[in-house]
């Protein structure tokens, strides 16, 4: 179903471009969130076959697994295994009921404040047809804006979805751990897209001998493994290099660059993770393989544009500074750390409501304001 | 009371809070809808009635999507404070900047001229537009062999390239080079940004009242009547309220303003009718607006409409038909003041504009194409609806 839906116009594509043939292609509409509970039913059919779970013969509750509303179209990808016991009997509670309102706000600030406004920089400069005379500095402002939309946009869906499924009983995994905080390749893995990557994981890595196996076999199951998520991604070829990227420095880590980060400074390790991280996602971001490398090649050459006209040009990158601080903020757990330090469960209750209240009216300050489209006779 | 209870209380209060937004946001779906936005220059979408058809096509949820936003209590207040504070944050870098003719890009469309103040569209490229124009020109063309036929070319800020000073766009050029047939010719000229600035509004993308007159001249030697051009009996500023163009609201610079300034002339007695209904004739004695953001081109020059016909009863001058964007309002009545009866067409609103039989049955004997840059460049007929046009 998901080659078909997901991959044919790649497939075909690709054999026209290779055997200059000239299959026609249908017109397949891509159903939204395939990818997602495609892999929660491949999920729930692979552990019944291996009778780690038992066959689901109510079709409401298996129905209910498989069309759950709040993560049906942008994950976390939830087990049938997780959340078994919770179809049948699940317990709606005020207080769960009230983590479940609080989680969702955070994840509705985190896209409607942080991620769309990320995106605003991001798609202004990296959409542009004349990317090839941006200086490298402006490059990497909308590639770091990029990082930053990503996560927020993504992990934000995730709270609002693990938010929605408390409000209504359900407990789902974490799907994001502080990403950015990581210290190596290796640990962003851990922290990034959870669900997907423990799918992987469960359900390819490890049948197909994971690493207890001969070394040649090893580096192939993890070929096998960055490609099929390099794939699951998207059908274009970018997705593909994505995932081998990752599957060459996870290998390296893996092979001795670990041993070797073990003994820098911590900030170093950071610095080295954070920067792999965002050429990753300029790789993610950028489908056409000839503006990627002349990203690439703006970044690594150090292109001197005129700073300030590039500036003049953007000006408005300026008003989205306090949205990086917010986002660079965001991307470590010093929310989370403040709490702890208020030791008066009273006065953090007050301040932590307060705070999602106000985060709440900006989100539909900002909800408002990009209904803002005034008429005009513009190059009709 | 333990802190367990205070804190069960504190995110009762909380959920309270969370609910009562909620319920006003419900409470949206079934107010009166709100009246147009005047700062939008727009009619807000509403809430459509609930249908199968459309739920299952997507459209109800999109609809409702919009229609939340704009019909939102204090939506319209919302959208003006938060864009004034956003305007505030962007003068201070604006403010501390070396001016050199840049284009300090405000979004995708529209740049401000460094240090001017004045807001233009960005450069059309030929190859954008091309398909468009020659789409055009083949009733253009038609028109030629059709009537006594006049074009006048009236070029917008998307003709130009202000930063490079040169022209991106010269339809005047590419109209005298692809017309065919018979047909008369003249531009409103605009070489350098000093005579954009002139001739041209700074927070609006039309001309302003000294560019309109000029052109009404340009068009009475054109038509070989500058013997009739009529002399300016005042000029006119509207104090109540300066003028924030369409410009300046479509990029979100709302504090950008300018005066308004129009002229008055004396004319003879006509009788005018709007989509085919009678109608009042532009009032030369208008006093403002109570309302901030008035649209004060579309209010003095009279808005888009599908046709205006203005009858003059001079029998023994000739029928004209103006085929007209915006750009005309300001000009229409004056230059109607030299003929018979003139018949003013915007295509954009006309739906299924059948100019042939238009010609005939109106007794056409000349024909002024307003070719400013968005007519020639654009997609031509049907495009607009003449309710969205305020």
């Amino acid at each position: 179903m998901l080659v078909i839906f997901k991959y044919f116009n790649f497939l075909i594509n690709n054999i026209n471009a290779l055997l200059n043939l000239n299959f026609s292609i249908k017109n397949i509409i891509l159903p939204i969130g395939i990818s997602f509970y495609t892999f929660q039913i491949l999920s729930y059919v692979i552990d019944v076959y291996r009778g780690k779970v038992k066959v689901q013969k109510n079709i409401i509750l298996l129905g209910t697994y498989i069309a759950l509303f709040p993560q049906l179209i942008a994950g976390p990808i939830v087990r049938y295994s997780t959340i078994e016991e919770q179809l049948a009997h699940r317990t709606i509670t005020f207080d769960k009921f009230t983590i479940g309102v609080k989680r969702f706000i955070i994840g509705l600030g985190k896209k409607i404040i942080i991620a769309n406004n990320m995106a605003m920089i991001a798609d202004t400069i990296l959409n542009s047809n004349n990317v090839s005379e941006y200086s490298f500095i402006i490059v990497l402002i909308s590639l770091l804006a990029y990082t930053f939309q990503i996560y927020f946009d993504f992990s934000g869906y995730s709270d609002m979805a693990i938010g929605l499924g408390h409000m209504f009983g359900f407990d789902f995994l974490e799907n994001f751990d502080y990403p950015y905080k990581s210290l190596s390749i290796t640990e962003f893995w851990r922290r990034w897209h959870i669900s997907l990557s423990t799918w992987f994981k469960d359900y390819v890595y490890i049948p197909l001998g994971g690493n207890r196996c001969k070394k040649v076999r090893w580096i192939f199951n993890l070929f096998v493994v960055w490609l099929l998520t390099g794939l699951w991604h998207g059908a274009s070829w970018n997705f593909i290099l994505w995932g081998l990227y990752y599957f060459i420095i996870l290998l390296i880590e893996k092979l001795f660059l670990h041993k070797l980060l073990d003994k820098l400074p911590k900030l170093l390790r950071w610095m080295y993770a954070f920067i792999l991280i965002n050429i990753g996602w300029l790789i993610f971001r950028i489908e056409d393989i000839n503006t990627l490398f002349t990203l690439f090649k703006n970044i690594f050459t150090f292109k001197q544009g005129n700073f300030y006209l590039d500036l003049a040009h953007n000006y408005y990158l300026l008003n989205y500074v306090p949205y990086f601080l917010l986002a660079a903020l965001g991307s470590f757990p010093i929310f989370k750390w403040l709490g702890r330090k208020l030791k008066n469960d009273v006065v953090k209750t007050i301040l932590s409501d307060m705070a999602l209240l106000i985060v709440l009216g900006l989100c539909i300050v900002f909800l408002i304001n990009s209904s803002y489209n005034p008429f005009i006779y513009f190059r009709f | 009371m333990n802190n367990i209870t205070k804190v069960k209380i504190i995110d009762k209060i909380f959920i309270m809070g969370f609910i009562i937004v909620l319920g006003i946001g419900f409470m949206t779906l079934f107010l009166p809808a709100k009246a147009p936005s005047v700062i939008e220059n727009r009619g807000l979408n509403k809430i459509d009635f609930p249908d199968i058809k459309a739920f299952l096509k997507g459209d109800f949820q999109d609809n409702l999507e919009v229609a939340l936003t704009d019909q939102f209590i204090l939506s319209r207040t919302i959208k003006e404070v938060t864009i004034k504070a956003t305007n505030f944050i962007d003068y201070l870098p604006m403010s501390s900047r070396v001016c050199q003719n840049h284009y300090v890009y405000l979004d995708s469309y529209f740049a401000l001229i460094d240090c001017t103040d004045t807001i233009v569209e960005t450069p059309l490229s030929i190859n954008e537009v091309k398909e468009n124009i020659d789409n055009h020109l083949a009733y253009y063309n038609d028109f030629n062999a059709l009537a006594d036929t006049y074009y006048y070319f009236i070029p917008r800020s998307t003709s130009f390239d202000f930063e490079k000073g040169v022209m991106a766009f010269d339809g005047y050029e590419y109209l005298k080079k692809t017309l065919k047939g018979k047909y008369h010719i003249a531009q409103l000229e605009v070489n350098d940004l000093a005579d954009y600035q002139k001739y041209f509004f700074k927070t609006d993308h039309h001309w302003n009242n000294v560019g309109a007159y000029q052109g009404y001249q340009d068009i009475m030697k054109l038509l070989g009547k500058e013997d009739e051009i009529r002399p300016i009996l005042s000029e006119v500023t509207i104090k109540k309220n300066a003028f924030v163009g369409l410009s300046a609201r479509s990029s979100k610079q709302l504090r950008r303003s300018e005066k308004f300034n129009y002229y008055t002339f004396n004319l003879p007695k006509f009788y005018m009718t709007e989509n085919g209904f009678p109608s009042e004739s532009v009032d030369y004695n208008y006093q403002g607006e109570d309302y901030k953001y008035a649209n004060y081109y579309s209010i003095i020059y009279d808005g888009d409409r599908a046709e205006f016909v203005y009858d003059f009863k001079n029998p023994d001058e000739e029928n004209i038909m103006i085929f007209a964007s915006s750009y005309s309002n300001p000009i229409n009545v004056l230059i109607a003041s030299h003929f018979n009866k003139t018949y003013v067409v915007d295509a954009r609103h006309y739906p299924d504009f059948d100019y042939k039989e238009y010609i005939k049955s109106n007794d056409i004997d000349k024909i002024l194409v307003l070719a400013s840059t968005d007519v020639i460049t654009g997609e031509g007929f049907n495009i607009g609806d003449d309710e969205d046009a305020l």
